[in-house]
């Protein structure tokens, strides 16, 4: 297995189950790694907190949350269904507190692949 | 039927339409839309056999994509699965709208392509058969109608001339040769008119599933006999050669429909008969091809070297209405059902049916049917015949074979000779070997030496206690009164079956075999000891059979030397009376008295000595009486006889 897929199950997410959502294709699947800093979801959600927009809002948490699903990035998903819960409850406080779980994980999860992008210089 | 199937993914999020792709894109054709309308595009665009639709989409999303495709009736049947990270009651809304399964995401690619795989199976699959099913009904109705149009004519016709042709008798009257020829036709349109109807009764009741099988015992034998005497007639005329041979063929009394087995017989034949020119052949073989306990499977072939059939046509010429089979009609006649019919009676009977054929290279009907065994020969009996020996006297290979098989199942020894000069060789062998045959199966009709003269033959060089059936493919009624003259005890006609063997044996060695008469309980000759000299085993085991039920013991010579040897090497008082056969190889019954009675032994001149011979002229008495015999029995034996003169020269204990 791949050392980032490494790093990433010590954050807590389970990338071997990912895999096999990828009927085990390990180039794909770390295509999708890579690319997932760059994923739009999270910035649309952003966009949307901020503009106090919670449809918008929910509609980005919902496409985000079935990434990281795909990806196995488990903390990321768990605080993504939580935010999603409460906004679709119409909880916007404990939505918003979700949403900065999500957050923090978020950036854990990203940072952790922009350094292993960067120490292989991005090619596996 | 497809077997490449076409599905729109549809997904706004690019990984989960890229995962989808992954798992199906080698058995299926994917196109793949981002929103709801693209997909109605695709829809539009391509024949998509099924969906696999996100439902939250920007612009147009899942559930209103759900509910334009049900609106639509080029899409309405195709199947929806919905994909959801259910989370909400999402997939209920689906279901209400008209989606027919969901998946949750992220999902098992092993649970998705199973859903998706038997949604299509059952969906997809189904929707063709019934589309083909469909189009067949069409064709069908299309061709009845054609059918029934045809048929109106084929019944017309015929009626129009028979009522032309009363018509026209009715004007000629006073001309009686012509009323004959006119009559002769009507004779014909009415047997044509009636057959079509028959045809059109027998498919109406097999389309309604009137027709019934039925289970009675019926003589098979009787049946083949009287198709081969049916068609050799018709083949006669076309000068075509008929065979109709029995191949390891071992039971004649079966339970089933013959009836309709007749039927299917006479249909195929016929049809052979019909696509058969002048000159050509005919073969028909029955065999037996299995046998499990009481049933028995048996295969009916009808082989002709006419037109042939395309292989294109060969399963066409078994369904009724076909276009093809209409072209048939038209140029050779008939209602164009036969096959059709033959098909369903072989089916209805639990049998198959098929065809082996190439244009221009004949063809081969071959029909399976089982049927149940209802007689069985009785084992004791076939005991008795295990030391008969037979001469098969035949020039065709497969006719030998298989008389030669019929026999030995019965435990006959056979020899076979192919032609009379041979035969005529074999047996004067033999019989100075003294293991002369107690029956010949001498062919009618024979290259060179015929049946007759053979018969003849067998009769003057040897003796009269040999067998001799005549075996005949012909109508036995002309030959039988020669053959009888010639010296034959009996016609038979080919092919040749065990029971009439059998009988013929018994009834020749004076039919005893079965019966106990009651009169022999009161006879006991316990103690007592025979010498007989004979020749015939058949006849040996006869009069053995008598003596052993009344007590006696038996020593047999088989013949003249023989019996003298054994006479004189026997101790005083060992044999009580000897039964002497008149004819016999090496030395004959008078010549052995006159031996026995001139010899030194001290029995010589008392013991009795009973002459049994088939002749029974009054000359032939005197000659044994005076050869010094005490009686004289004649063949059939007449069992009361026997022991009358046996109990008046031997006395009992």
């Amino acid at each position: 297995m791949n050392e980032i897929m490494t790093i990433l199950d010590k954050m807590g997410a389970e990338t071997e189950d990912a895999l096999e959502r990828f009927l085990d294709d390990e180039e794909m699947y770390l295509k999708y790694v890579q690319d997932f800093p760059n994923e739009g979801s999270m910035g649309k959600l952003k966009a949307a907190v901020g503009a106090k927009d919670y449809d918008a809002a929910e509609k980005a948490v919902h496409a985000l949350k079935g990434i990281v699903n795909n990806l196995g990035f488990l903390p990321l998903a768990d605080a993504a269904i939580d935010m999603l819960e409460e906004l679709r409850d119409g909880n916007i406080e404990d939505a918003l507190e979700a949403y900065e779980d999500l957050t923090v994980e978020y950036d854990r999860f990203t940072e952790a692949i922009n350094n292993w992008k960067s120490s292989v210089g991005g090619q596996e | 039927m497809k077997t490449n199937y076409q599905m729109l993914i549809v997904d706004d999020i690019e990984m989960n339409r890229a995962m989808l792709i992954k798992i199906f894109g080698k058995e299926y054709t994917v196109f793949s839309a981002e929103n709801g309308r693209e997909a109605m595009e695709v829809l539009d665009m391509h024949d998509i056999d099924i969906v696999l639709l996100d439902l939250s989409m920007p612009v147009m999303d899942g559930y209103e994509v759900i509910t334009a495709m049900k609106g639509s009736q080029k899409l309405s049947a195709i199947p929806i699965v919905v994909t959801t990270g259910a989370v909400d009651k999402s997939e209920r809304r689906a279901f209400d709208l008209g989606a027919d399964d969901f998946v949750t995401k992220p999902y098992d690619p092993y649970i998705v392509k199973k859903r998706v795989d038997n949604l299509v199976q059952k969906y997809v699959l189904q929707l063709e058969n019934l589309k083909q099913a469909l189009t067949h009904a069409e064709s069908l109705n299309k061709a009845k109608t054609e059918f029934f149009s045809k048929m109106s004519h084929e019944i017309r016709t015929p009626i129009n001339s028979i009522i032309s042709l009363s018509t026209l008798i009715e004007g000629n009257l006073s001309n009686p040769i012509k009323v004959e020829e006119l009559n002769q036709k009507i004779k014909s349109s009415s047997k044509y008119l009636l057959s079509v109807i028959n045809d059109i009764l027998d498919i109406s009741a097999i389309e309604h599933q009137k027709i019934v099988i039925t289970k009675s015992p019926f003589d098979f034998k009787r049946m083949v006999e009287s198709i081969s005497a049916m068609f050799y007639g018709q083949c006669n005329e076309k000068n075509i050669r008929f065979n109709m041979n029995l191949v390891n063929f071992t039971e004649e009394y079966l339970f089933g429909d013959p009836h309709r087995l007749k039927q299917i017989l006479v249909n195929l034949i016929s049809n052979a008969v019909k696509f058969t020119p002048n000159g050509g052949e005919i073969n028909v073989r029955v065999s037996q091809i299995s046998r499990v306990a009481n049933m028995v499977k048996l295969r009916f072939e009808v082989e002709d070297n006419g037109e042939g059939i395309a292989e294109e046509r060969q399963m066409q010429i078994f369904e009724p209405f076909e276009q093809e089979t209409m072209d048939t009609v038209r140029n050779h006649g008939g209602s164009g059902l036969g096959l059709s019919i033959v098909k369903n009676i072989v089916e209805l009977m639990g049998g198959t049916i098929n065809v082996t054929s190439a244009k221009g290279q004949g063809s081969t009907f071959a029909a399976d049917i089982p049927f149940t065994i209802t007689r069985e020969l009785n084992d004791v009996s076939l005991e008795k015949l295990k030391s008969v020996r037979a001469l098969i006297i035949d020039d065709d290979r497969e006719t030998q074979d298989y008389a030669k098989m019929v026999l030995s199942r019965m435990g006959i020894t056979c020899d076979v000779a192919e032609s009379g000069p041979e035969a005529l060789e074999i047996m004067k062998k033999a019989f100075s070997e003294s293991r002369g045959y107690d029956i010949c199966f001498v062919d009618w009709r024979m290259p060179g030496m015929s049946g007759i003269e053979i018969t003849r033959a067998i009769r003057t060089t040897f003796d009269d206690d040999t067998v001799i059936v005549v075996a005949s493919a012909y109508d036995m009624g002309e030959i039988e009164k020669d053959a009888k003259m010639a010296g034959a005890n009996v016609v038979v006609p080919k092919p040749m079956f065990q029971s009439t063997v059998f009988d013929l044996l018994m009834n020749i060695s004076g039919g005893n075999y079965h019966e106990n008469t009651e009169n022999s309980v009161n006879y006991k000759f316990d103690g007592k000891r025979i010498l007989l000299a004979e020749d015939n085993t058949l006849n040996a085991e006869v009069v053995m059979d008598l003596l052993h039920m009344v007590g006696f013991e038996i020593d047999r010579a088989v013949d003249g030397q023989e019996v003298c040897q054994m006479f004189d090497e026997s101790e005083e008082g060992m044999y009580d009376a000897v039964l002497m056969d008149i004819q016999m190889p090496k030395m004959n019954g008078y010549e052995a008295t006159r031996y026995i009675r001139e010899s030194k032994h001290p029995q010589g001149k008392d013991i009795p000595i009973i002459a049994v011979t088939a002749n029974a002229f009054t000359s032939d008495v005197r000659k044994s009486l005076e050869a010094g015999m005490n009686d004289h029995i004649a063949k059939p034996i007449d069992t009361e006889r026997l022991y009358t003169s046996l109990d008046k020269l031997v006395g009992q204990n």
